[in-house]
């Protein structure tokens, strides 16, 4: 089997679409499944596809999406495993796509560019797929990577332990960084998916979000190879920056959270980021701008620049 | 008639509890299940979920049939996988975590049922645990007896075996179920994260069979098993509130002193993996609780605890309590 689609369900109406859309992969039918994780609590309205073979629907009692998709995973058979949200779909082509670029990449993270739709399905802008050489430093300075336009190795995300059950809402981002911070990634420039964007109807609490961001980077940033993997990343004066703005930042955090040590600690990685910046990045302004500044998706701002274009 | 749930009927059709049985497709699964299916209990319903991780069909079996048995098929993905899978569809307020080779005595429900009814808080519930060979012999029996907050015993070695265990649904969820990156010792790791926010609550009876003869084979690699428990160790000392926790917990000379070996093997942990920060933070918190423990520095069993490792009331412990007695008799 190449791949299992598994899609967390809070029983919206818009799962028959994305259930369908795997359904609807022009190739490779028989080398794909769809596992449903019916987290609703109720059961779910009787449709069409429950009743073909190879979709499996299974319930997990409320227990939000990072259980619901673990759950999903551990009873798929799929070499890579794809995670779908209810609101979502794939274009017919995406598993031709992500299975070609998988026959040219044993990386454990495989991804496509991607459709943000509001909801009524009209095209807010494209996000292309990111390049794929620092995706772990980006992915630590707050690039998005769509999980919904990504497969990822099935052996790979367990050996990471699968989603943090502990974080709702970055889960997605949290996955990748630490799936990127031993393995590698790679990617098509296709696109691949259609997201629903927007906050109305989202299961997401985005209150807890922020913070819930910020404790599981903290997390990865405890790891002893960490800031090595970065460091070795950071190329240019704007990923310099970007380098020494995620440990000014952590070293803030944990001064606010009363961790004088870790704090400490923080701050002393970046002094070390800012030395090994080397002199002439001392006087770009873009270096300094990205340390003070929120950074700027690279995705986000190639989709709007296209936007605007084409406006 | 039937009673009242324990705690409010709040959970899917009230349900009691989920007994959830990962396997490697071992012969002795069909006695484990049997031995919870064969459960006299009425006082409230309760499941079997049943995980293949063999990555094989089971070769068929009655209690396949049975309305109380769900089976679900993970690809040998170990151990803490499937048991979070099991436990992600479990509808039972309570979870059973039991192995394929191990088993529960009769009347092991009602006991738990009871305790439960008193304990209402408690996020734990566990009663004794028998120790057998293959022909039946009984070859220890242990229960450490715990109850309420007792952090500092579970963290700084007291063992609450898994089998003869029960734990709330909501608490395993709140610690984020097993963590599949520990490859063993993953129940200790848990019942560690559990009792540091939870309450443990004890039977004096002993409720289940952990088999352990000569031909016991294990899927588990015991020589990883100090660095995991290292790694773990330090992962609770690293929690919020983690210090007044244990302190709280730790009330005679003796755990006293497990708490301050535990600050001080983290320093060392930590120094040897280059996390200066982490092992002066523990440094720190080494000192505090010495200072906190003015009144027992004259106790031996205080500075015995922070010598040695915690020997009694382990698996390995009762298993050698019994050769001894054995070569004796």
């Amino acid at each position: 089997m190449f791949c299992s689609t598994i899609i967390p369900t809070v029983g919206r109406a818009t799962l028959s679409k994305a259930v369908s859309s795997v359904l609807a992969q022009a190739c490779y039918q028989e080398d794909l499944e769809v596992i449903v994780v019916n987290d609703s609590g109720s059961r779910l309205p009787p449709s069409e596809w429950q009743h073909v073979p190879k979709v499996q629907v299974i319930d997990t009692y409320r227990h939000e999406r990072s259980v619901a998709r673990n759950t999903g995973a551990a009873l798929a058979t799929g070499r890579y495993l794809h995670f779908l949200d209810d609101d979502d779909w794939l274009l017919p082509d995406a598993m031709s796509h992500l299975r070609r670029l998988s026959e040219r990449s044993d990386a454990s993270w495989l991804y496509g560019a991607s459709r943000l739709v509001d909801r009524k399905g009209q095209t807010l802008i494209t996000l292309p797929s990111v390049a794929e050489d620092d995706v772990f430093l980006k992915s630590m300075c707050g690039e998005w990577i769509p999980l919904q336009a990504s497969i990822v190795r099935a052996d790979a995300f367990f050996a990471v332990g699968g989603f943090n059950t502990l974080i709702n809402g970055p889960e997605d981002i949290d996955l990748l960084r630490r799936l990127a911070l031993t393995e590698r990634v790679a990617r098509t420039e296709e696109i691949v998916a259609c997201i629903s964007w927007g906050r109305e109807g989202s299961t997401t609490d985005w209150a807890r979000h922020s913070q819930q961001s910020r404790w599981a980077k903290e997390l990865i940033l405890q790891q002893a190879e960490t800031f090595q993997r970065l460091r070795l990343l950071a190329h240019g004066p704007q990923w310099h920056g970007g380098l020494v703005r995620i440990y000014l930042a952590s070293a803030m955090w944990n001064l606010q959270h009363k961790r004088l040590f870790s704090a400490l600690a923080r701050a002393a990685l970046a002094l070390r980021a800012l030395l090994n910046a080397g002199a002439a990045t001392l006087f770009s302004r873009e270096f300094y701008r990205s340390i003070f500044a929120t950074y700027q998706g690279e995705a986000f701002l190639a989709g709007f620049r296209e936007a605007a274009d084409g406006a | 008639m039937r009673e009242l749930m324990p705690g409010g009927g709040s959970h899917q059709a009230g349900m009691f509890c989920s007994i959830i049985i990962p396997t490697i497709g071992r012969d002795t699964l069909t006695r484990a299940v049997e031995s919870a299916l064969t459960q006299e209990f009425w006082a409230g319903e309760f499941e079997v979920i049943v995980v293949n991780d063999s990555g094989k069909p089971l070769p068929d079996a009655q209690w396949q049939r049975s309305p109380n048995v769900r089976l679900i098929h993970t690809m040998r993905r170990e151990r803490s996988v499937a048991r979070n899978a099991g436990a992600a569809l479990a509808k039972g307020k309570y979870f059973c975590f039991l192995d394929d080779d191990d088993w529960l005595l009769p009347g092991a429900l009602e006991a738990i049922w009871a305790v439960a009814r008193d304990a209402r808080n408690a996020a734990w519930l566990y009663g004794g645990i028998r120790i057998v060979d293959e022909s039946g012999n009984v070859l220890g029996e242990m229960n450490s007896g715990l109850q309420g907050n007792r952090s500092a015993q579970v963290t700084g070695g007291a063992w609450v075996p898994l089998q003869s265990s029960f734990i709330l649904g909501e608490s395993f969820f709140q610690a984020g179920g097993f963590n599949p990156a520990i490859l063993v010792t993953q129940d200790l790791d848990l019942c560690r994260r559990i009792t540091l926010y939870g309450e443990l609550a004890n039977t004096p009876m002993t409720i289940a069979c952990l088999f352990r003869g000569r031909t016991w084979r294990s899927s588990t690699d015991y020589r990883l098993a100090t660095e995991f428990t290292r790694w773990s160790r330090d992962a609770i000392l690293s929690q919020p509130g983690a210090f007044r926790r244990l302190l709280s917990s730790a009330d005679e000379s003796y755990w006293r002193g497990r708490m301050l070996h535990l600050y001080l093997s983290s320093i060392i942990y930590n120094l040897r993996r280059r996390s200066l920060s982490t092992a002066m933070s523990r440094s720190l918190y080494g000192l505090v609780t010495l200072g906190f423990s003015v009144r027992h520095l004259l106790s031996r069993s205080f500075w015995q605890a922070v010598r040695a490792d915690h020997v009694p009331e382990t698996l390995h412990f009762v298993m050698q309590a019994q050769e001894v007695g054995s070569v004796a008799s």
